[in-house]
């Protein structure tokens, strides 16, 4: 079974936490806020005592003072779930050894149940290409991880990519609020993909989108006379890179553009991940960024 | 256009390579699987046809460069087809130097030293490693050396003693050696330099020859014509040395005839003739002659008395003009004490002899009083045609037949036209005059090609004049260079009276055509309607003289006039001067002697006084015992001498005048006419060298195409950039 638990990168996760940017709806106590205001521990604020409240909840000093019948309300902390949507279309066997795109995403994925789990979230993996391939429920249980990386390491690459109508689905079978990961190189109908997204934000979901990338993807270095072989699509093009290379630029910064704009425009944190970048600089930044997101 | 190198042309299949290079290259590619295909597949539908016009433009440039590379690694040459030297190339050239004589005349100095200087001064001028071959040329040519062409100090050294010769240029020959010495050059740079003086006779005596001969030559290299010399020049030949009138004997004085033309544009004055007898002067040896116009041609007579029979040399000279070579001509002749001629008559008449032909030939053969015609030197022997035997040829010069039938009754006897026959081509001389009994198809049969084969030209049917206007002999028609010149060449008097010979009736001939009339005889004289009256015809050794009228009176009055003794006496000369032909050469020609004994080992004196051994004599059993000498450039008295012995048989050699009658030099621009191309005209001096070597400059187009090979190489390398450029 492949190592996707890289303990430096674990460690560091696990320092900074993993934090919910908005308020997630949990079902245990845990480290996040709840958006459901009770009876917990951390006082929020008062409100008027309507028939059919807890009298228990009365704030009776509260009464002393003003002689009239509030209630305290508390901000309840929370576990929640998260969902990882691993992404194991072929295009996503790009890549020679740890820069290949699944085996980062594997890794990425691992850590972040790691981390998830160890905060005693609950965790659920879907993986999919054009279809769900591999689905664990969420669970909170250490086992998880165990299970969870069998899964992965099992995992291979087939079909085309078709996220959109799974994120659809994804976003009517998860009711609870939550996070949602995406992990995923994205080749797929921008269109498609936001309208996905949009659907996950709609249910109120805290969506990421870990966008991970080979750098030839992005920098297109190839030189000489080379036959790009169709990884998804049984299509091949020969081509002397070199001379094309600006128009792939273009189209591909086009569609970055275009999907960022999308993500920034629905609120989904967008990530993009380069394969070649070790995972701990990549996931730094966005876990520090959650963390102060966290706790504003 | 022409290349130096046309086997680099087969470079050119290596625009090829580049085609090669794009199908191969186009064939192997780097597979990579890719996921990324949607953006792919954008930016090559985006580029493709750019991409295709950009290497289709790569492509052509990439071909273009090879292909130019291949020509000019094949050395192009101007479109005139030249093959040249090129800017500091070794050079294969070839050097036809013209010696002959006309080459000799002085203007600061001769032609033939102004020659030398050009070619020394190319040789030296020439780019390292070059090559030359001289060739010395007149009317034939000759490969001088040097043995290595690559060695040309040998070269400057042979050029330097290069000697001029008597012959006459006809530059065909030149040239042909040219094309030869080219053949066996190795570079690819070729020039052919003539070095001459143009004259017109060079050029213009095989013309179309030539012409074809500088196509091949500038095929495969550059003809430079390098004109040495050019000035007018005065010049004055002598074109002939014989007896005027009569047969060399001994005894009494006898006349010369020299004949003397100013071959030049300008008047000469003050000229002297004179002539010699084995270099001994006559007792009248000098003449004369105060003014010869341009192209005038003047005879002049110089008598003397022979004391001695044989073989004697005659020397004329005339003095005073630019060119020596012409001035001197030698002559052998045979001085006799008796003459014996054998005259037949056809029709004698014994009552009345006057009527016979055999009457006024035998009075114009001894032209002397009846007591002193023992004492002459012609012995005439007078018989009838039914009575000749062929013993009585034996010991006779000259034949003379009058009016013979060769069928009927009173024929010649067959065994006597066969005895002829021997007779002429031995050497002797045959007289044959028209008449009644000449009937032309026996005379065809008997003495045409099919028979005797001597008639100088088929016979045909007598014709006859109006009684008032009979025919005569024109003047003007006589051949100039025959013995009958001097009745034409005479201003004034008697000779022209020849006009009066008043003719009623002659034969008439036909005269072949074309290839035909080469091997026909030669129309010596015509009559005044255009038609033959004496036709001559060589046979082996002797000659023949047809006379299409009658010497007697039945067909007019030829022999009654009074040039009709001057007459006789010419053929007969000229026709017993016939066996002297042998003794008597044209430098170029071989000399031929039959030396009697075949052991002793001889040796030739040439006119430079230097010896040279020949060796024994060839043949002997059933063939006649010979020693050549093959080669005569110069003129004088070549002597063969048995080894050790000083006094032998003498040969004259006369330069050929033909290059006196043509040597002006002819202008560039009828030169290039004649040769339908213009090849490189230089001046003999600095000029030349410093000419040939900015024609080598010219004519080659590598630089140019070298240059565009660079420029096209930067335009590919620039738009293959400008392609891969990011934009």
């Amino acid at each position: 079974m492949a190592n996707y638990l890289d303990p430096k990168t674990i460690s560091r996760a696990e320092a900074l936490g993993l934090k919910a940017r908005a308020v997630v709806e949990g079902l245990r106590v845990g480290d996040h806020k709840s958006p459901f205001r009770g009876f917990s521990v951390e006082f929020v604020q008062h409100r008027e005592y309507v028939p059919g409240d807890d009298t228990r909840h009365i704030d009776w000093k509260s009464y002393a003072r003003s002689e009239r019948y509030t209630i305290k309300q508390y901000e309840q902390e929370t576990n929640y779930a998260a969902h990882v949507m691993l992404d194991s279309s072929l295009s996503m066997r790009y890549g020679e050894g740890e820069a290949n795109k699944l085996e980062y995403a594997k890794l990425l994925t691992a850590t972040l149940a790691y981390v998830v789990i160890r905060q005693r979230d609950s965790m659920a993996l879907n993986v999919f290409d054009n279809a769900w391939r591999e689905q664990l429920q969420a669970s909170s249980n250490m086992t998880q991880i165990t299970t969870l990386l069998h899964t992965l390491d099992a995992l291979k690459p087939r079909e085309k990519t078709d996220m959109g109508p799974l994120l659809e689905q994804l976003a009517d079978r998860v009711r609870r609020r939550g996070l949602i990961f995406i992990i995923s190189d994205c080749f797929d109908d921008v269109e498609s993909v936001l309208k996905g997204l949009r659907h996950l934000r709609f249910q109120g979901h805290d969506v990421t989108l870990f966008h991970v990338m080979h750098p030839d993807e992005i920098d297109f270095p190839f030189t000489g006379n080379t036959k790009f072989d169709g990884l998804e699509i049984p299509e091949e093009i020969k081509t002397r890179p070199h001379l094309i290379r600006p128009a792939y630029l273009k189209a591909v910064q086009s569609y970055l553009e275009q999907l960022q704009k999308g993500c920034d425009a629905f609120r989904v944190d967008y990530v993009r991940l380069n394969t070649t970048t070790p995972l701990t600089e990549a996931l730094t930044p966005y876990l520090v960024r959650r963390l102060q997101m966290g706790r504003l | 256009m022409g290349f130096l190198a046309s086997s680099m042309l087969f470079g050119v299949a290596a625009a090829g390579i580049p085609l090669a290079l794009h199908f191969f290259y186009r064939a192997r590619y780097k597979p990579v699987p890719w996921g990324a295909m949607q953006f792919l597949k954008l930016a090559v539908e985006q580029t493709s046809r750019r991409l295709r016009f950009q290497e289709l433009i790569l492509l052509l440039l990439r071909i273009l460069v090879v292909a130019l590379l291949a020509m000019a690694l094949s050395r192009p040459v101007m479109c005139s087809g030249v093959t040249a030297g090129n800017r500091g190339e070794a050079v294969d050239a070839v050097f036809i130097i013209d010696i002959s004589y006309s080459m000799n005349a002085q203007e600061n100095i001769t032609r033939l030293e102004m020659a030398k200087q050009a070619a020394l001064k190319v040789t030296d001028d020439l780019p390292p490693n070059s090559t030359v071959q001289v060739i010395t040329t007149t009317d034939r040519a000759v490969a001088a050396g040097p043995k290595s062409p690559r060695n040309l100090d040998q070269a400057k050294l042979l050029i330097q003693n290069l000697k001029s010769t008597a012959q006459s240029t006809d530059y065909l020959a030149g040239f042909t050696e040219a094309v030869s010495a080219f053949a066996r050059a190795e570079g690819n740079a070729k020039e052919a330099y003539l070095f001459s003086d143009m004259s017109r006779g060079g050029w213009e005596r095989q013309s179309a020859a030539i012409r074809a001969k500088c196509e091949e030559l500038k095929a495969i290299g550059t003809l430079y014509l390098v004109r040495c010399g050019g000035q007018s020049i005065k010049n004055v030949s002598i074109l002939d040395l014989r007896p005027q009138t009569d047969i060399p004997h001994t005894g009494s004085r006898m006349p010369f005839t020299v004949i003397v033309k100013n071959t030049s544009s300008e008047t000469v004055n003050g000229l002297t003739v004179t002539l010699k007898v084995d270099g001994k002067p006559l007792d009248k040896d000098a003449q004369p002659i105060e003014k010869l116009g341009p192209g005038e041609t003047k005879p002049v007579t110089l008598t003397g008395k022979i004391d001695e029979a044989g073989w004697r040399v005659l020397t004329a000279e005339v003095k005073s003009d630019q060119l020596a070579d012409d001035n001197t001509l030698d002559r052998v002749i045979l001085v006799r004490e008796k003459v014996r001629v054998l005259v037949i008559d056809g029709s004698p008449n014994d009552r009345e002899p006057e009527k016979a032909g055999s009457f006024f030939v035998g009075h114009a053969l001894l032209p002397v009083p009846e007591e002193y015609r023992l004492q002459y030197h012609v012995r005439p022997t007078i018989v009838k045609a039914s009575d000749v035997s062929p013993g009585m040829l034996a010991d006779q010069e000259v034949c003379i037949m009058l009016n013979v039938p060769l069928g009927g009754a009173g024929a010649l006897p067959a065994d006597v036209v066969q005895r002829l026959g021997e007779f002429v081509r031995e050497g002797h001389g045959l007289f044959v005059s028209s008449g009644p009994n000449v009937e032309k198809n026996t005379y065809n049969r008997v003495l045409g090609p099919t028979g005797a084969d001597l008639l100088p030209i088929e016979l045909g049917d007598v014709y006859e004049a109006a009684k008032d206007k009979p025919f005569f002999p024109d003047p003007n028609s006589i051949d100039l260079q025959s013995f009958l010149a001097r009745f034409r060449l005479s201003a004034n008097d008697p000779f022209l009276q020849i006009r009066e010979a008043f003719v009623q009736k002659a034969l008439q001939t036909v005269e072949p055509q074309g290839e035909q009339a080469k091997a026909a005889g030669r129309v010596l004289m015509r009559f005044n309607d255009g038609k033959p009256a004496l036709i001559s015809k060589r046979v082996g050794e002797g000659e023949v003289l047809f006379l299409t009228t009658s010497l007697d009176k039945d067909w007019g009055f030829f022999a009654t006039n009074l040039t009709f003794q001057p007459f006789i006496h010419g053929a007969m000369t000229h026709l017993i001067e016939r066996s002297t032909t042998g003794y008597n050469k044209i430098a170029g020609e071989s000399i031929r002697y039959s030396p009697k004994d075949a052991t002793k080992t001889y040796q030739v004196i040439r006119p430079d006084g230097t010896k040279e051994t020949l060796g024994k004599p060839v043949g002997g059993a059933n063939e006649q015992l010979a020693l050549t000498i093959p080669s005569t450039s110069q003129a004088g008295i070549y002597t063969i001498v048995e080894s050790g012995a000083e006094t032998g048989v003498r040969f004259a050699v006369a330069p050929d005048l033909r290059e006196s009658e043509t040597m002006d030099p002819l202008p560039d621009s009828q030169i290039d006419d004649l040769l339908g191309f213009k090849p490189e005209h230089l001046n003999s001096g600095e000029e030349a060298s410093q000419k040939a070597d900015s024609v080598r400059n010219r004519n080659e187009w590598t630089i140019t195409v070298l240059l565009m090979v660079l420029l096209l190489a930067g335009l590919e390398t620039g738009f293959a950039w400008f392609c891969g450029k990011a934009w």
